[in-house]
């Protein structure tokens, strides 16, 4: 091979080993300038008194000391956002699946259904929170007016901390619409078969529901298991818009204490140990749940430990 | 343990006229095949017996009793689908076992029928192990392991060895024939393979777009076809077919002639064909062509190509009008690409088809006539025990 000939293979071959980079830059970029490079920073910050405007200070593991002895509002708001977590995520997913179950019958109308379901899901929040505001105004409100048709007197749902919270789940079941779209895709993909054979033997359709179709969706339901305790401890918006934490601090979640740490109190490195908290918190809870998965989830290409694998 | 009794069922799907007036009367204990083109509505047709789709007219008797109306679990039919239908997520023995549980039989009888099933089938070691751990042929006596367990009055199964490769194919074929024997219960086997159905019915309903286009014994199909449909679907290589004009020259004789072919050809019929005239088809199989010196010739081709598969020949031949005919020689024919060759239809073995593609049946000769009885009393004889 002559000397030209081989510079241009081995030009060629650094080209060819070069392009898949190229390909997937802007993702990388993108990453290390948006998620890994905040991250980072955000945990140096958590070791800082780092207000906006001022000098900064290297304080140690101070802050986390202060939050989990000395701040109340860390522990009240951690509360408020485990209470609506367990109504949320166990009702995010079984209305969830109910919905998918019912969307997948073959009845006339179940596209328009579906989109109907999903529609919700990708209306704006300030949207969404403006209509809610309207349905549980106290005096004015439609659900009080419906309820009032009914002869019951509606409570103020914003308004009594014994129902805020309340009120706050119910709107945030309103985006249910995707994991009802996943359940939904989880759904078609079983085999149709499955379900004839069952009804030939005389499998009752509840029995069919709870034997079959849970288990072949459950790697699904574990994903929106996780999907939703995430959404659940970053429950934001809906909150600070309908009751912005109130009454009584009733709703005062705890991605609201750490946007107020960093954007009303401007204490920055105290909002950073917030965050690292709240994702270990939740690092926690998927991994706990990851770890039951062994027992409820049924994998697809699984061989289980301890099989005969002679087959 | 009964037969079914298919009368004038009608299938629809949409505007789209699936099953076109089906008629079927299968005997108690008989092993009956539904065979035809992929398309024609076999599947269609064996779940409209299980009652997995609605049909739309005609009635459906298993055992004397009608079933059109129950829903598929009172109907005491057990099938077994093509693509196994295992619950992936249970073992062996709860897929056996699943549905019995749930409709209240005591667990020790549970045991004891899958116990019994995990026997018949040989797959007693495997009872702890999920689908996705057996191979191809241990899945399907899975499936039909679950069929056994239920101890139906009627068994359903939609092709069930096509998922297999060729040798398991034909070592499960022979399992499932013993079972038949074994177990005594009715049995509908939906297939595209005619090997499978010839080898393993009592009787075949071939099917043609949603059609019966013949009920009969296997030998029967292959022998004495009724029509087009079914001479140029049972068999391979294929039956010839050639366009000629046919005429009544006797009592029971029609007497063929083309063009381009030298003489006639007289064909014995088993009934009157009187005032028939005008043009039919001739129909002959490619082992009843025989190549012979030119005198003794119907008509005349060129060798277009030969396979060579050791016993026989095949060799494909063009006529003078163009036609591709496949004639089967013998293993060391000298036949090579480019040879003229002589074509010679014996009289015996011509079908012959009217314009609408029915065929007068022909008579057979006496040894063929009593195959083909032997066969169907076959069956019956197998009821009473006689055989074997
Ligand atoms: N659920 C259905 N909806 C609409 N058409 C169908 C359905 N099932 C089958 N068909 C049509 O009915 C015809 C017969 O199908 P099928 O019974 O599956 O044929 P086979 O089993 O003989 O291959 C085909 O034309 C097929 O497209
Ligand atoms: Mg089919």
């Amino acid at each position: 091979m002559s000397g030209v000939q081989d510079r241009q293979y081995q030009r060629q071959k650094f080209v060819d080993k070069l392009t898949p980079y190229l390909f997937i830059s802007p993702w990388i970029l993108g990453f290390f300038f948006f998620t890994l490079g905040p991250l980072v920073f955000s945990f140096v910050m958590s070791f800082y008194d780092w207000p906006v405007v001022g000098e900064r200070e290297f304080i140690g593991t101070q802050n986390y000391e202060v939050m989990l002895t000395q701040d109340p509002l860390f522990w009240d708001s951690l509360w408020v956002t485990i209470k609506f977590g367990l109504f949320f995520v166990p009702f995010n997913i079984i209305l969830g699946l109910l919905l998918a179950v019912l969307l997948n019958q073959r009845v006339i109308g179940s596209g328009i259904f579906r989109t109907i379901f999903y529609l919700p899901s990708v209306i704006s929040g300030v949207a969404l929170v403006t209509i809610w505001a309207w349905i549980y105004s106290h005096e004015y409100g439609i659900l009080n007016f419906l309820l009032g048709l009914a002869g019951i007197d509606g409570p103020n749902w914003l308004g009594d901390p014994n129902w805020a919270l309340l009120a706050i789940v119910i709107a945030s079941l309103w985006g249910l619409g995707g994991t009802m779209l996943i359940l939904l895709t989880g759904l078609q993909s079983i085999p149709k078969e499955l379900y004839e054979a069952a009804k030939m033997s005389g499998v009752p359709a509840w029995a069919r529901l709870i034997f079959i179709t849970i288990p072949m969706l459950s790697p699904m339901i574990l994903f929106t298991f996780i999907t939703s305790i995430i959404a659940a401890f970053q429950q934001l918006t809906i909150a600070l818009l309908l009751t912005g934490g109130g009454p009584l601090e009733s709703t005062y979640f705890f991605a609201m204490y750490i946007y107020d740490n960093a954007f009303k109190h401007f204490e920055m490195g105290y909002a950073a140990a917030n965050s690292w908290v709240m994702f270990l918190i939740i690092l926690a809870l998927s991994m706990m749940v990851m770890k039951s998965s062994s027992a409820w989830v049924y994998y697809e290409g699984e061989m289980k430990k301890g099989g005969n694998k002679d087959a | 343990m009964a037969g079914v009794k298919i009368d004038g069922l009608e299938k629809k799907f949409g505007s789209l006229r699936v099953l076109k007036g089906i008629d079927l009367d299968i005997r108690d204990g008989e092993f009956v095949s539904f065979l035809g083109p992929s398309g024609c509505g076999k599947t269609t047709l064996l779940r409209s017996i299980a009652g997995l789709e609605e049909i739309d007219e005609g009635q459906v008797v298993l055992g004397g009793q009608p079933i059109s109306k129950l829903p598929p679990a009172k109907r005491d039919i057990a099938m077994v689908f093509q693509n196994y239908a295992l619950y992936p997520h249970m073992n062996v023995y709860k897929n056996l076992s699943f549905g019995l549980s749930l409709n209240g039989v005591p667990k020790a009888q549970i045991d004891e029928r899958v116990q019994n099933a995990a026997r018949i089938l040989q797959i007693t070691e495997l009872l702890k192990r999920r689908p996705k751990q057996l191979s191809g042929g241990q899945r399907q006596r899975v499936a039909i392991g679950r069929a056994i367990v239920r101890d139906p009055k009627l068994f359903l199964l939609d092709e069930p060895l096509s998922n297999l490769d060729a040798g398991l194919r034909v070592t499960m074929r022979v399992e499932l024939a013993n079972l038949h024997k074994r177990l005594g219960v009715t049995m509908i086997y939906v297939t595209h393979d005619q090997v499978e159905a010839m080898t393993l019915s009592d009787r075949v309903v071939v099917l043609d777009q949603g059609k019966v286009a013949q009920f009969g014994t296997p030998l029967e199909l292959f022998y004495a076809p009724r029509n087009l449909f079914v001479a140029s679907f049972i068999g391979s290589p294929k039956m010839n077919f050639l366009d000629v004009s046919a005429k009544s020259s006797g009592e029971k004789e029609l007497t063929v002639s083309a063009a381009g072919m030298s003489g006639e050809i007289k064909v014995a019929l088993e009934g009157a064909a009187k005032d028939v005239v005008g043009p039919h088809t001739l129909g002959i199989r490619p082992d009843n062509i025989e190549l012979v010196a030119q005198d003794e010739a119907h008509m005349n081709g060129q060798v277009l190509l030969v396979e060579r598969l050791g016993t026989e020949s095949q060799v494909h031949i063009k006529l003078e009008n163009g036609q591709t005919f496949v004639a089967i020689a013998r293993g060391t024919h000298p036949a090579a690409t480019g040879d003229g060759v002589y074509l010679k239809f014996p009289a015996q073995h011509c079908h012959i088809f009217n314009g609408e593609g029915q065929a007068y049946p022909r008579e057979l000769d006496a040894e063929t006539r009593s195959l083909i009885d032997r066969q169907k009393s076959l069956h019956g004889a197998a009821q009473r025990g006689e055989e074997k």
